[in-house]
């Protein structure tokens, strides 16, 4: 059986296993946590486990160790220490043994134990996205508050008014909407905001986004065409349609595809669209898989044989080349990076 | 429904948890010592052991669901009940303290059929649908974002091909134009010494000249479409007298109705009309575009009416034939570029559908508008509106 594979069908029964020893271990937690804690302990372990999946199918330890560290800034902002995040790790080692097969078991603690190494030199706080040296700060500032306070309308008038002010959409994108996102996602992670205040301000400044294709999509164009989509269903694609837009911005016929394209449909949307570029976005890294999957596909077609492929999102910024693991041209970590390559790309 | 069960006296208060359908019938039961004092802990006891919670749904947005319950008085003694999501059932968990555990099945069963513990699971299960609807709305959401952003960009593409039509029905009218028009002149020529020419082939040269102005009326038309299409119309307005370009336009359309024994007959009501700023050039086209298709349409015989009136805030300019008028399915295509009319059938007048689209576009540039009224077998009548 695929080692991954055997994982991810025993994630139930470990994540069990895990808590009941958890529990066991330290019965305080029962009245520290209340009566969320085993719940959402065996969630954050079944969380555990995906990743470390991830990380295995991807032979990289890497993918995992920065999962934890990610999780350790999550876990501590909701009174989670990193003591009991290292207990749990611990325990989530020995659970592995003799739950999977010898090989797959042994690798897997080397994983974990490579995050439980490092845990206490990892961060436990992270710094805002929105600079104050960076333009537009002030912006940038006030749209985030209105998000933050439901404003819907004040946000889309804000941004409004800032580009008829003579700011262009390619500044609004870069210094507003890129990094107020970024600041979404770390309040999210620290617990300021909840997931519904997340979704909501997403679906707002897609909304906000909208109001500019009208200035976005009429600028002159150059013959070159990209398809861009994200894998697996993900909800969390608004970098990628920042992205689109500002290569949109760049002369690029761009063509968003989304999250709910089937792999044989992009390709074959690269195909009729005569694409010189697919960018392919992934933020979780058990999405890598379908990624991989994707872009075999891609290869695999004779039509697209000088076509690219470019990938980002934060799945791949833990681990540096694990974009080519996947079978990449490229990877962009930022909006401008992705820019410059696919422009490099282009010209090459 | 089987349930676990065994008699474990304790001094502790213990549970009864069950799963039941949204009839309340109760499809598992279980039950057991608690090792904490009647709290909303009972969910991690029970979640370890009777009841799977892998799919059990927590988030901060809905947390402070669970932590809802209700205390009722049941076979005698003190239950409190809990509700929360499971398998696509609602969980009700019910906490109560008895020394003998036979009595859970009866307190779980009084439990479950009781109005304010189905009231509980009633809201439950609606905040859990809820949050179905409100994930498939964020879907939803992408999808919309998305569909608008192809429709944005097919919009953008076909603003570029308009573009790109419109510069090219410019240049290909502009360079026909010359030629035609040296033909025209070549062919005037020829006629002015028509004697030396047989009967057919003066007739042959007359239907020539005939073509080649149709021709040039077409280029023409095409070149100003083309222009006003593109936004490069500039409208070159200088204080102008509307009964003066009117009285011009009726005056040279005379001798063309003449020819078809038609009469024109112009009706100035207040021959002092305030000055507007007008195109003269452009504003004349259009009038001259109503008043020829009028004595186009009319038959012999027949009087085309043209009227110059002030109404409120306009001058009103109307253009009234006696033609075979407009079928009223047609008239919400008659500015339209290419529009042919059924009635034009009947007509020996060729026509290419572009007048009245120029017109309309040529009258709005100046902030007037135009309307039509007709009727078939009864006639029509064009009202150009004037800012005043």
């Amino acid at each position: 059986m695929n080692t991954v594979h055997e994982i991810r069908t025993k994630i139930d029964l470990l994540a069990d296993v895990i808590t009941d020893r958890h529990f066991q271990l330290h019965p305080e937690l029962e009245a520290r946590y209340g009566p969320i804690g085993r719940i959402r302990c065996r969630e954050d372990a079944a969380f555990h486990l995906q990743y470390l999946a991830a990380a295995l199918e991807a032979g990289n330890a890497r993918m995992f160790v920065d999962y934890v560290a990610w999780a350790k800034v999550m876990l501590a902002s909701r009174n989670v220490p990193p003591a009991d995040l290292a207990d749990n790790l611990e325990i989530l080692a020995s659970a592995l043994s003799g739950r999977l097969a010898v090989d797959t078991s042994r690798t897997a603690v080397e994983y974990v134990r490579a995050a439980i190494d490092e845990l206490p030199s990892m961060p436990e706080e992270l710094p805002s996205f929105l600079d104050p040296e960076r333009p537009l700060y002030d912006v940038a500032r006030r749209y985030l508050q209105l998000l933050l306070n439901g404003n819907r309308l004040a946000t889309l008038q804000l941004i409004i008014k800032t580009v008829d002010d003579g700011t262009t959409p390619r500044e609004v994108y870069r210094h507003v909407f890129e990094p107020v996102q970024r600041e979404i996602g770390r309040l999210w992670q620290l617990n300021r905001i909840s997931v519904a205040q997340e979704h909501f301000c997403t679906a707002a400044t897609q909304q906000v986004m909208t109001h500019l294709y009208g200035r976005i999509f009429g600028n002159e164009k150059h013959d070159r065409h990209l398809v861009s989509m994200c894998v697996g269903g993900e909800m969390h694609e608004v970098g990628l349609r920042i992205v689109s837009d500002l290569l949109e911005l760049e002369g690029w016929n761009t063509y968003y595809l989304g999250a709910n394209v089937p792999p044989a449909a992009a390709v074959q949307m690269c195909v009729d669209r005569k694409a010189d570029v697919l960018l392919v976005s992934a933020t979780l890294t058990p999405h890598l898989a379908a990624v991989a999957d994707l872009i075999r596909l891609f290869r695999a077609n004779p039509e697209l044989a000088n076509a690219k492929v470019v990938v980002g999102g934060r799945a791949f910024s833990a681990v540096p080349g694990l974009w080519q693991s996947v079978g990449a041209d490229g990877y962009a970590a930022t909006a401008d990076e992705c820019i410059e390559l696919v422009n490099s790309i282009a010209a090459a | 429904m089987n349930a676990s069960s065994s008699s474990t006296p304790s001094q502790q208060p213990e549970g009864v948890a069950f799963l039941c359908d949204r009839r309340g019938s109760i499809l598992r039961v279980v039950w057991q010592t608690l090792d904490v004092q009647l709290s909303p802990s009972f969910f991690a006891c029970i979640d370890a052991r009777g009841l799977d919670s892998a799919h059990m749904f927590f988030d901060s947005a809905l947390a402070g669901e669970f932590s809802r319950s209700v205390t009722l008085r049941l076979c005698g003694r003190e239950v409190q009940c809990y509700a929360m999501p499971l398998d696509g059932e609602i969980a009700m968990v019910a906490v109560t303290v008895s020394e003998r555990a036979a009595e859970f099945a009866d307190v779980a069963a009084a439990t479950a059929q009781h109005d304010a513990f189905r009231r509980l699971a009633d809201t439950i299960r609606t905040n859990e649908s809820s949050y179905d609807l409100w994930e498939e709305v964020g879907r939803l959401n992408n999808d919309l974002v998305t569909a608008q952003r192809e429709l944005a960009r097919t919009v953008a593409e076909l603003q570029r091909l308009n573009a790109y039509k419109n510069e090219l029905l410019g240049v290909a009218a502009h360079d026909l134009r010359n030629p035609l028009n040296a033909n025209l002149a070549f062919i005037n020529f020829l006629l002015e010494d028509s004697e030396q020419f047989s009967d057919e082939h003066v007739h042959l040269l007359t239907r020539l000249r005939t073509t080649a102005s149709f021709m040039l009326r077409l280029v023409d038309d095409v070149l100003t479409f083309s222009a006003v299409e593109a936004g490069v119309v500039r409208i070159n307005a200088e204080e102008s007298s509307v009964v003066e370009l009117v009285t011009g336009v009726v005056d040279t359309m005379r001798i063309v109705a003449e020819r078809r024994h038609v009469d024109i007959h112009l009706h100035i009501d207040d021959p002092s009309l305030p000055l507007l700023m007008l195109d003269r050039v452009k504003i004349t086209q259009s009038v001259q575009n109503l008043v020829a298709n009028a004595v186009k349409y009319s038959p012999s015989g027949a009087t085309v009416r043209v009227r110059v009136r002030r109404e409120a805030g306009y001058i009103a300019i109307a253009v009234e034939d006696r033609g075979p008028g407009i079928p009223a399915e047609e008239l919400k295509d008659l500015f339209k570029p290419f529009t042919r009319l059924s009635t034009a059938l009947a007509t020996t007048e060729r026509s290419v559908g572009l007048g009245l689209s120029i017109t309309k576009r040529l009258i709005e540039a100046h902030g007037g508008k135009i309307d039509v009224n007709s009727e078939v077998g009864v006639g029509s009548t064009f009202t150009i509106k004037l800012p005043a």
